[in-house]
């Protein structure tokens, strides 16, 4: 069965351009593949090589140098930046490699926030909060602030915010970079089991034990897309 | 689209969880904006104390409220019964005070010491009730009217009260008996009735003889005593001056008329310049703390570059930020508002009890509740100002940066 392309990236390129010295970086300089529905899918190569780069760019953080992206049948670069604001908020879930949580907020409000913003339903958010809380292993924490929960807890709390408008896709860059090797287990794990049920997931990652858990990967480096690996 | 609702609920929630976890940055920037409010407020409200005093000792010994004068080429304003029959009952009147006045000079046999002023010829009752002069007594007592040989005269003439180190005095004390020079009449003798000193000096050259004694000292006939040089009328509150004179044209009476703005020249423009410093003070005050409060906010929100692009990543829109952040420096601008009132209520009423001693006076600070309004909206738009240009700097920059470099 063809599977439902969702995201088409087509000669990405991202350079930073040093105005002191005239260095151009290039921090991407010509990716282009294909992101599908439903799938896992893993971005590897080592420090500096762009994974990250690319992340931002997918998740319409910030904005290339040259190339296409189509993400649901949209060119990013046709989008305002009020346009790609509201398509972050009702499309795409974002997960930080530091977690990013906002202090003054205890986990079920940072969790019901974007829902807020969508849907100004206080009720029905906190409600669909309490329930992604649990899910994620966090029902007994609900009020709790993120200065009094631990690393894994506050990525949990920040995977949970990111699935509360029910994304089409969820990035994720280096969820697990900062957290113990048992919280990060149970963080992938997570992941897996969200993407059993459904959730398109791209994550960004440099540790090759987390390879099993990506349906494909795409190998970075140098800013080039060295090969795709299909691993089922 | 983003719903201009949604937008305010987000804002609200956000201004509000912000709010509550930051209560000691709330203390300090109310306590800023309390401060400032304080500085633009209470030295203006010295001042303008000091020019209430010298507008009220001035009022209240010199011109009264409105001041009737003879008309022009006459010495004196004429059927003073009749004329005060007239104005008695026009609302807004209070008190009248006709007054006589004779150029007179204080001698001292021994130095040889010579003392003009001005002797007044009044009802000491009438005097009581529209002049201070009787609760300026600072030594002896007012006349009264059976006073029959008394003088109350002002601290300038006198060595003992006098501020002035080059007006001629005497050294006079109540109870002693002072020689007077009258104009063709030679000189009398009388006795010191009693001293009075409004510390300001212009309302202190006087001395005050009721009717019955000028009767006898100046050899006044009745119909005399049915003239004055000046009627001084007091009206029921400062500010009715305009009102009342309009009356009085209306009456036709065969004088002039002025409000004591009209007649104290010199005094007035002393007094503006006060309001210009006052002004002036207040201005300054607005300055630092529009520099102060504009500061606290900004660097407030510098310090959470990082959460507007995290706000940002997750698709919350900038106005839905610029209003979180505006509604905050709503806030810190009420609770500052309030706090520099409160600061200043607590200085003005300890003020009002332990008056600030000056040499024209002690001073009470006057609130003057349109100026305080007036720079209540000033600060409060400065707060609201200082939340919009800071958060508006900061949601234009790009996500990235906010997030990853602070």
């Amino acid at each position: 069965m063809k599977r439902k392309e969702i995201v088409k990236v087509e000669n990405l390129k991202k350079y930073y351009f040093e105005k002191r010295s005239d260095v151009i970086t290039k921090a991407l300089d010509g990716v282009s593949f294909e992101i599908y529905e439903g799938e896992f899918l893993g971005i590897m190569g080592p420090s500096g090589s762009g994974k990250s780069t690319l992340l931002h760019l997918l998740g319409l953080l910030d904005t290339q140098t040259e190339g296409r992206i189509i993400i649901m049948g949209k060119a990013a670069s046709e989008l305002s930046e009020i346009e790609k604001s509201y398509f972050r908020l009702k499309r795409l879930g974002y997960v930080f490699q530091q977690y990013r949580l906002i202090p003054e907020l205890n986990a079920i409000e940072n969790t019901m926030l974007p829902c807020y913003m969508y849907r100004s339903n206080m009720p029905g958010c906190k409600q669909k909060a309490k329930k992604l809380l649990e899910r994620v292993g966090l029902g007994h924490r609900l009020e709790h602030y993120p200065f009094e929960l631990s690393g894994g807890e506050q990525q949990r709390v920040a995977i949970a915010r990111a699935l509360v408008n029910d994304p089409a896709i969820l990035f994720a860059d280096e969820p697990t970079a900062n957290l113990d090797t048992r919280s990060g287990d149970e963080i992938l794990k997570l992941f897996k089991s969200l993407n059993k049920q459904g959730q398109t997931i791209v994550m960004v990652s440099h540790e090759p034990e987390h390879e099993q858990y990506f349906d494909r990967i795409l190998r970075i480096k140098d800013g080039k897309l060295e090969r795709i690996d299909v691993r089922k | 689209m983003y719903k201009k609702r949604n937008e305010l609920k987000v804002a609200v929630f956000l201004a509000w969880k912000n709010l509550i976890f930051k209560k000691k940055t709330i203390a300090m920037i109310a306590a800023i904006i309390g401060l400032g409010f304080l500085s633009a407020t209470f030295s203006s409200s010295v001042i303008t104390g000091l020019r209430v005093m010298i507008e009220d000792k001035a009022i209240y010994s010199l011109t009264g409220n409105i001041v009737l004068e003879p008309p022009v080429g006459e010495d004196y304003i004429t059927n003073v019964k009749e004329i005060e029959k007239k104005i008695r009952n026009i609302p807004g009147v209070e008190s009248i005070d006709p007054r006589l006045a004779v150029g007179a000079v204080m001698y001292d046999p021994v130095t040889r010491e010579k003392v003009p002023f001005t002797l007044y010829i009044v009802d000491a009752e009438r005097e009581a009730l529209t002049t201070w002069i009787d609760d300026a007594i600072v030594e002896g007592s007012f006349i009264s009217k059976g006073t029959k040989n008394g003088i109350v005269i002002g601290g300038a003439l006198t060595k003992k009260y006098s501020i002035s180190k080059s007006l001629p005095t005497l050294d006079v004390s109540t109870g002693e008996n002072v020689l007077i020079v009258l104009p063709s009449l030679g000189t009398k003798e009388v006795k010191v009735k009693g001293i009075y000193s409004l510390q300001f000096i212009a309302t202190e050259t006087f001395g005050f003889i009721n009717k019955e004694q000028a009767m006898s000292l100046l050899n006044l006939s009745h119909d005399d005593l049915d003239k004055a040089s000046m009627i001084l009328i007091k009206t029921t509150e400062k500010g009715k001056e305009k009102e009342v004179i309009d009356m009085l044209k209306r009456l036709g009476l065969n004088v002039r008329i002025y409000s004591w703005q009209e007649k104290l020249g010199t005094i007035a423009q002393f007094t503006d310049s006060l309001q210009i410093i006052s002004k002036i003070t207040m201005v300054i005050g607005l300055i630092i703390s529009f520099g102060t409060i504009y500061i606290m906010i900004y660097v407030n929100i510098m310090q959470k570059r990082s959460q507007i692009g995290i706000l940002k990543a997750l698709g919350i829109n900038e106005n839905t930020i610029l209003y979180s952040y505006i509604l905050q420096g709503m806030f810190y601008g009420l609770v500052g508002i309030a706090t520099g009132y409160l600061l200043t209520y607590v200085l003005v009423s300890y003020f009002s009890t332990h008056p600030i001693p000056m040499p024209m006076g002690d001073v009470t600070p006057v609130l003057e509740y349109e100026l305080y309004r007036n720079i209540s909206l000033l600060l409060f738009g400065v707060s609201v100002l200082a939340g919009y240009l800071a958060s508006r700097n900061a949601v234009k920059d790009k996500i990235l940066d906010m997030i990853f470099k602070g």
